[in-house]
């Protein structure tokens, strides 16, 4: 990656999106909107470790990735439900396939993934009707959204590993 | 889709025919055709905002998009070939 590419990123990272009292932070600010002189005084931190992002950017970046690798699954739950409706050994071809351990790890991931997506997206939506606009309200529900996730996708997984098939 | 998950975990289908049995009912038809169709749609609209918030050289974006609409339009038509296929 380029140079200039870093620290463009590292920049939008540390500048202050314009409205950011709506609780929406995402990796990348349109150029245009950011005033160049301000831009250089800031500090730039190129340690990463010592970023800090906003927990609403978090669930944000974690709502895009997760959108992501489930649309990546999708072939997969397509195959699956297309040979599992063939025929007979198809059927059981899916079952034997659902026992293996390298799908029960991918179904693992997809479970983090599906869960964070669906408690994000409902609160994205509350927050497009203005709910939960306010700054203190939105950390609090990116919290819930984060920790409730992870809790629902702990129940998927072990339902995942306890099924047999 | 909750109800269809929660069947499937609940009370595994034995064989091929159950399954095909089940879904070929309407109701469970329709909610799974409905279902895939709201799905890919979504795929559609989310996958178009990230593409066109990190790609930024024209053709590329034409490129990307292009090939994601025809990946999604292939599982539209996979998926509607499996549907009609337990109605048969």
């Amino acid at each position: 990656m380029c140079g200039a590419c870093i620290d463009g990123v590292l920049n939008s990272l540390l500048i202050t999106v314009p409205h950011a009292d709506t609780p929406c932070y995402i990796l990348s600010v349109p150029s245009g909107e950011i005033d160049i002189n301000m831009q250089k005084k800031r500090p730039v931190f190129l340690d990463l470790l010592e970023i800090r992002l906003p927990v609403m950017a978090l669930t944000s970046i974690f709502h895009r990735l997760s959108g992501v690798v489930l649309v990546l699954s999708l072939p997969l739950l397509v195959y699956l439900f297309d040979l599992s409706l063939r025929d007979d050994a198809g059927f059981s071809q899916v079952a034997a396939m659902l026992r293996q351990t390298e799908i029960k790890l991918l179904l693992t991931l997809l479970a983090f993934a599906i869960s964070h997506h669906l408690l994000a997206g409902i609160r994205h939506l509350l927050i497009d009707l203005d709910i939960g606009v306010k700054r203190r309200h939105a950390i609090r529900s990116a919290w819930l959204v984060n920790l409730v996730g992870l809790l629902v996708a702990v129940v998927l997984v072990m339902g995942v590993w306890s099924c047999t098939g | 889709m909750v109800f269809m998950f929660g069947r499937l975990v609940w009370f595994p289908f034995d064989d091929a025919h159950a399954w095909q049995m089940w879904l070929a009912q309407p109701m469970v038809w329709i909610a799974t055709a409905l279902f895939f169709f709201a799905l890919l749609i979504h795929s559609w609209v989310g996958m178009r905002n990230v593409v066109l918030d990190y790609i930024k050289p024209a053709l590329l974006k034409l490129v990307i998009l292009v090939g994601l609409g025809t990946f999604l339009i292939a599982l539209g038509l996979w998926s509607v070939r499996a549907l009609i296929m337990v109605m048969t």
